[in-house]
């Protein structure tokens, strides 16, 4: 555990409560919660923590797309504890060994929810508490939130954020003077908790005096952004582009003159999609942002435009920018290391770059470099790139079989290991396919014979959404390559 | 007929050759049927008809019913 400590993130939230008390802090459906309603149901819930589980460090929070969701996710970081994201579409299986992982005893939860023997909380309906008795703490030695990403292991992965990356990433965003946000703001929030990206989207507004609009989660929850965007009310978007390439055909019917700010995030973005957006949203500045989980969201970004958008992208993807001040980084090959170099891969550190995984998982992750002749360590992304002339980098692809499928980071060894374990077949392969439009097919292959559906269905019990294959195919062999391992190339010919 | 032909569109996108759809199957009876397999249905019936659905028109299927008297009308011009 790192020594670091510092003021919870959530604290800029009681300034924004002081100053804007009476303006729309949260839009929830049709439900509207100003800041003054929206603090009375967090310290209802600060109340509940600190009266009957003081002692709890690690708080879960089921997903449930309200405002009892985003209340208990600052009531536990007003409190110095960490926060961990329940998915409601995770399989139970998956959500236990989180739990585990995460020493998680209590779940927040607005209904009524089942995890193993897990303690749940019901949040719904909390509606006061009395705020002059609480001091939010100065300091917190915990991680402000733990999220779990794919683990080439089998098992999901821990990457603790602490409060002081965090702050470090509000401090870019709102007073950095790149962008500028303000209480007029209003956010759209597409994603579930369990996305980093979300505490972009929630938190930038909430901790500004600015609006966060929360996307209802029906059954074709992305088609609903258009219908919002066209009522004018939201100012700021932030999507991944997968988003983008489902809309893309029917970018001529779509104009959304209010949006100011549109952020792209957690995959390759084409050049081409970007132009063809550009026309639907003519007053947005268009910005592509990158950043593995273990660098706090995002740690760079680019600020597109249609002249120098071309030029800055390789194989016509969008640059990925220059790094956020507070960020370094060193380029990695085969035989050398440093940051002069023009292309390898991305090694970052800095003040919003993790240490280490939870349980210190991975180590082989992190690197050390001496840095104007203090040793600092270097989390290796796995992503090449490249530097080009003006600075900014180049997303060239990865040094391993990592995919990325709608922004979820998905390593195939895990699915892997489940395929194996459903099907009872040694030799099961995952990988992604890319489509023209630059989107990413989750596929696999399976040695032997059995049936897809029920496969399938299998996996639904273990893996979350993101992880399961859209396709899988049986063979009687899969190829091998001269090394006697599977050969991947030669199984894209069965695509 | 149209819900006939609609249905090997929907095996297609759902990977599955033994799906059976009516014209009350919707999201919650058709695991998978989210937003983005949604899109990839449209975009595919489509292609399969030989017909362009509007966004909006797209926005209001909700089941396979919608989409059938959407084909229909689009067949008929």
């Amino acid at each position: 555990m790192p020594n670091e400590t510092t003021a919870p993130y959530t604290l800029r939230f009681l300034n924004a409560c002081r100053s804007f008390g009476d303006r729309l802090a949260l839009v929830d459906r049709t439900k509207t919660y100003s800041y003054s309603e929206l603090k009375a149901i967090v310290f209802g819930i600060v109340n509940l923590l600190m009266e009957r589980f003081p002692d709890e460090t690690s708080i879960g929070v089921v997903d449930q797309n309200d405002v009892y969701t985003y209340a208990s996710i600052l009531a536990i970081n007003l409190c110095g504890k960490t926060h961990v994201p329940f998915n409601i579409r995770y399989p139970e299986e998956r959500l236990v060994v989180i739990a585990e992982k995460a020493s998680v005893r209590i779940i927040l939860s607005s209904y009524a929810f089942q995890c193993g023997n897990l303690q749940i909380l019901l949040t719904l309906g909390i509606t006061r508490g009395i705020s002059e008795h609480f001091v939010p703490v100065k300091k917190s030695v915990n991680p402000a939130y733990l999220l779990f990403t794919s683990g080439s292991t089998g098992e999901p992965k821990g990457v603790p954020i602490y409060n002081h990356y965090l702050n470090a990433f509000f401090d870019y965003f709102l007073d950095g003077g790149v962008f500028h946000f303000d209480e007029k703001d209003r956010f759209l929030q597409v994603y579930e908790t369990s996305f980093d990206v979300s505490v972009f989207s929630a938190f930038t507004p909430l901790l500004s005096g600015g609006c966060c609009y929360l996307l209802p989660r029906k059954s074709f929850a992305y088609l609903e952004i258009p219908q919002i965007l066209s009522s004018g009310e939201i100012t700021v978007l932030s999507i991944v582009p997968s988003m983008l390439h489902f809309l893309s055909p029917y970018f001529k019917q779509l104009r959304f003159e209010k949006l100011r700010y549109s952020f792209f995030s957690g995959d390759k973005l084409l050049n081409s999609l970007l132009q063809a957006w550009s026309t639907c949203v003519p007053q947005a500045v268009l910005v592509n942002c990158y950043g593995p989980t273990e660098t706090t969201i995002v740690c760079s970004h680019y600020l597109w435009d249609a002249q120098k958008g071309e030029k800055d992208s390789f194989e016509g993807i969008v640059s990925i920018g220059k790094l956020f001040p507070g960020t370094s980084y060193v380029l990695r090959n085969e035989n050398e290391i440093g940051p002069g170099l023009l292309e390898g891969e991305l090694c970052l550190s800095g003040t919003q770059v993790i240490g280490a995984y939870l349980n210190n998982e991975s180590p082989d992750k992190f690197i050390k470099w001496n840095l104007d002749g203090k040793e600092c360590r270097y989390y290796c992304t796995g992503d090449r790139v490249r530097v080009n002339a003006e600075g900014n980098m180049l997303f060239l692809g990865r040094t391993d079989f990592q995919i990325k499928a709608g922004g979820y980071r998905v390593e195939p060894a895990e699915i892997e290991t489940a395929l194996r374990l459903a099907s009872g077949s040694s030799f099961c392969v995952a990988m992604g396919i890319d489509s023209i439009q630059g989107s990413t097919q989750l596929i696999a292959f399976v040695e032997g014979k059995g049936d897809e559906a029920e496969l399938i269905r299998q996996l639904r019990k273990k893996l979350p959404p993101h992880c399961i294959p859209s396709r899988i195919t049986f063979l009687d062999h899969l190829p091998l390559n001269i090394n006697g391992k599977v050969d991947r190339l030669e199984l894209c010919k069965f695509v | 007929m149209i819900l006939d032909e609609l249905n090997k569109v929907f095996c297609r996108v759902f990977h599955a050759k033994d799906l059976v759809i009516s014209l009350h199957s919707d999201a919650s009876s058709l695991e998978g049927w989210d937003s983005l397999t949604h899109v990839a249905l449209v975009s595919e019936t489509e292609k399969h008809f030989k017909i362009t659905f509007s966004f909006n028109e797209m926005m209001q299927f909700r089941n396979v019913g919608d989409l059938v008297n959407a084909i229909e009308k689009h067949l008929q011009q």
